[in-house]
Parts: C-alpha cells; structure tokens; sequence
C-alpha cells in the first residue's frame, strides 16, 4: 500500500511523462536473438522502432518504385482489349 | 572444424529436421506444386536460391541494425517485408532480363513470398545465433531438403496417376497419406548426428 501511494505521489505529484511511461508500462522484454534484459528504456526504443521501420519502408519504397522504372517490360495495350472481348473459359 | 559445423548443420536441415517432414512447414506449396515433375524442380531451384539470397539480407540487416538498436522484437515483420520486396524486385529484374526464365519460373516467384519455410529460415537462423555462413548453410540446406521432398513427391504423384486408388482418396487425400509415410521414413535419420 505505501509502494502504491508513493506511485501515485510520484504520478500526480511531479507529472513528468517519462514517470508515467514507466509507471504504465514497468518492464519491456526483448525476446529472442538477445539476451532478455530486466529494464528496458521505452522511450528510445519507441523512437527506434519508428524510424527503423520508416527508414526501410522509404528504402524499400525507393527500391522498387526505381527497379520497376528501369525494367519496365512494355506490353501492347490491344492484347488486354483482345482479351477482354473473348470469352474468359479458363 | 569449421567445416565440419557447415556439413552438420546442411545435413541436419535437409534430413534430421527437414522442414516438409519433420516441421511440417510449407506444406501449401509442397502440395499445389508437387503434381509433376517439371514444375517440382522448377519450384525446388526458384526456392533454394530465393531462400538463400533472402536469408543473406535478413542475418545483415538483424546483426547490423536490429541487435545494436535492440529492436530484436520486430523480426517477424521485417524478415516478411524483406522477403516480400526481394521476391518483388526479382520478379520485375528477371521479367526484363530473361522473359524465358521469367516464364518458366515467374509463377513460382508469386508464391514463394508467403512461406512458411522462407520465413522460417531467416528466424530459426537469428534464434540460434547462426554466424553470416552458417545462416547461409542452413538456407542451402533447407533448399535441399524441400528440394528433396518434392522431387521424392512429385515421383510418387506421377505413379500414383496410374495406380487403382478408391474414389475417395483420389488426388490430395491419398498425398496427404504418402507424406505421412513419408515423414515416418524420415524419422529414421534422426540418429544421424550425435550432438
């Protein structure tokens, strides 16, 4: 009980958003290919993450949009329109 | 020494845990492509390659941005996206480069994207803290082992065409059963390695 009111002291008394992150969530775990770790900072991570996936989601992005410019395979338009009137008997 | 680490872990991944028949993973593909032969080897080549390349950029990118940020946790979605924009990029490149290739293999290219086994590789290979070769090793011989469950498919598809089957069994449900059996075979090389 004393542990819960010093939380909520420290939460509503001070008010600083790191507090809070910690309060909410105390222990993040990282599983898998690392070793696990007790305490793990949310905040950077967080940051990490975000540009992480940004970074390679624009990389990613990039890559293909160039590739599928520089080795675009053109195709007659008239083979569409030809398809399209037969019948489609697959 | 090193060497020796390298032939274990080829034949560990291709006979002692084979994925088709020891971990039951990419049984889609195994069973939609392993109706004939031509298409299984096909398959079998487009696959290995595909797995070896993809695992190659995911053991980079998880070692040398995702440990040291320690965001070891997004792998899952990272190892798909990786993937997924490979098998993209070379179905664009291999479509202009080569269309008789392209032809021959393209349709494969579209499936392949979503394994289990392509996913499973790059996973395994960061969980058990595989170095560059090795992960490599492992992908080579995944590649082999499903290569060599559908062409052993793919033979007994081909035979069992002609076979009197009842009705009931016909087309997947009697392959269902021979990969049963054949995964029973199987169990008999996992006393191959002493570890």
């Amino acid at each position: 009980m004393a542990e819960l009111q010093r939380i909520l002291t420290e939460v509503f008394g001070l008010l600083k958003l790191p507090d809070i992150f910690q309060f909410l969530v105390p222990y993040v775990g990282v599983g898998g290919g690392v070793d696990a770790k007790e305490h793990v900072p949310l905040l950077p991570m967080l940051e990490y993450t975000l540009i992480f996936l940004a970074g390679i989601g624009t990389l990613f992005g990039l890559g293909l949009a160039i590739t599928a410019k520089k080795f675009s395979v053109k195709t007659d338009p008239k083979i569409e329109q030809v398809m399209d009137v037969l019948a489609h008997a697959h | 020494m090193e060497f020796a680490k390298l032939f274990e872990i080829i034949i560990a991944s291709s006979l002692i845990n084979n994925f088709v028949f020891t971990r039951f993973l990419g049984l889609c593909i195994f069973f939609g492509v392993s109706r004939k032969m031509e298409t299984a080897i096909g398959m079998s080549i487009t696959f290995t390659s595909v797995m070896m390349i993809s695992t190659a950029l995911s053991w980079i990118i998880f070692h040398f941005i995702m440990v040291p940020l320690e965001i070891t946790f997004l792998k899952i979605i990272i190892f798909i996206g990786i993937v997924a924009g490979f098998v993209q990029a070379s179905d664009t490149i291999m479509r202009k480069i080569s269309p008789g290739l392209y032809y021959k293999l393209g349709i494969y290219l579209a499936l392949i994207s979503t394994n289990c086994i392509i996913l499973a590789v790059p996973l395994i290979s960061a969980g058990e803290h595989y170095s560059f070769i090795e992960s490599i090793a492992f992908a080579f011989g995944s590649g082999i082992g499903f290569a060599l469950a559908m062409i052993i498919m793919a033979s007994i598809r081909e035979k069992l065409e002609l076979a009197n089957i009842p009705a009931p069994f016909k087309g997947t449900p009697i392959a269902f059963i021979v990969t049963g059996l054949i995964a029973l075979a199987f169990t008999g090389f996992s006393g191959l390695i002493k570890i």
